[in-house]
């Protein structure tokens, strides 16, 4: 393999990485509009808590191929007296978790395009 | 919705919580109005929240808004105060139906909301920073 088949691997593997990232910044976008969503909702009436899956399908994806998704679906916890069970603990926990991960993930795509961009310039 | 949702959403909570704590300072402001007789005593509002419609294909919500605010329709409680201008002929002041203990218990609720309300929207700031700082 000579050294612009080694620099085409590299770049190919670094497209792939952007696109997974690409994706997983979506979803924490999703979760985090969810639990903005539900926070924002602790005091009203009847409201059930939502949130986010997408790493079980992103995982699928990466290891079987196809389109990984994020769903939206019901937490299902408990309600209290008044039909509403967003646990504000739960919620601010996981909101913090979703940041750091955002962060981390806004770090990867930072490196994978100076990556790229070292490839392509020299 | 803006391009930043998150923000939208925690602002859509402050403002709820916002007028929540507006309406507990006018019923523990008015809880002391006495009523001459025949004349109409102050009414203890509450905030009646509710989940704000999404847009079709939004799963994730859109946050929360004022429903009503609901006007109290209880008679006000008679005191007994016989020297007071304001008695009537039996000797009884009229005042409003204003539970003070249920307003701090709300106003304490509504602080807390808030707060979180904040929270949400701080970290939502940094989290779309991160985002907007990546470059090639």
């Amino acid at each position: 393999m000579d050294g612009l088949n080694q620099t085409e691997v590299l770049m190919a593997d670094a497209v792939q990485s952007i696109n997974i990232l690409n994706f997983a910044l979506d979803a924490i976008q999703q979760r985090q509009q969810t639990i903005a969503n539900n926070i924002s909702n602790q005091d009203t009436s009847g409201f059930q808590a939502n949130v986010v899956d997408f790493e079980n399908s992103l995982a699928s994806a990466m290891q079987n191929g196809g389109t990984a998704s994020a769903t939206t679906v019901p937490e299902g916890l408990a309600s209290g007296t008044n039909g509403n069970n967003v646990s504000e603990s739960a919620e601010l926990s996981l909101e913090s978790q979703t940041n750091l991960e955002n962060q981390s993930v806004a770090n990867s795509l930072q490196s994978e395009f100076s990556m790229l961009s070292t490839a392509i310039t020299g | 919705m803006s391009m930043f949702p998150s923000i939208d959403i925690a602002g859509t909570g402050l403002d709820v919580d916002q007028t929540w704590i507006d309406t507990i300072s006018s019923n523990v402001a008015n809880a002391d109005d006495a009523a001459t007789p025949g004349s109409a005593i102050y009414q203890d509002q509450e905030v009646v929240a509710t989940a704000s419609p999404s847009a079709p294909g939004n799963n994730n919500g859109s946050g929360v808004q004022v429903q009503s605010v609901n006007v109290s329709t209880a008679p006000g409680v008679l005191v007994s105060d016989p020297g007071n201008p304001l008695a009537n002929n039996a000797g009884l002041v009229e005042y409003p139906n204003v539970d003070i203990g249920h307003q701090m218990t709300s106003l304490v609720q509504a602080q807390a909301g808030y707060e979180a309300n904040a929270n949400v929207l701080g970290n939502s700031d940094a989290a779309y920073k991160a985002i907007l700082a990546i470059k090639a």
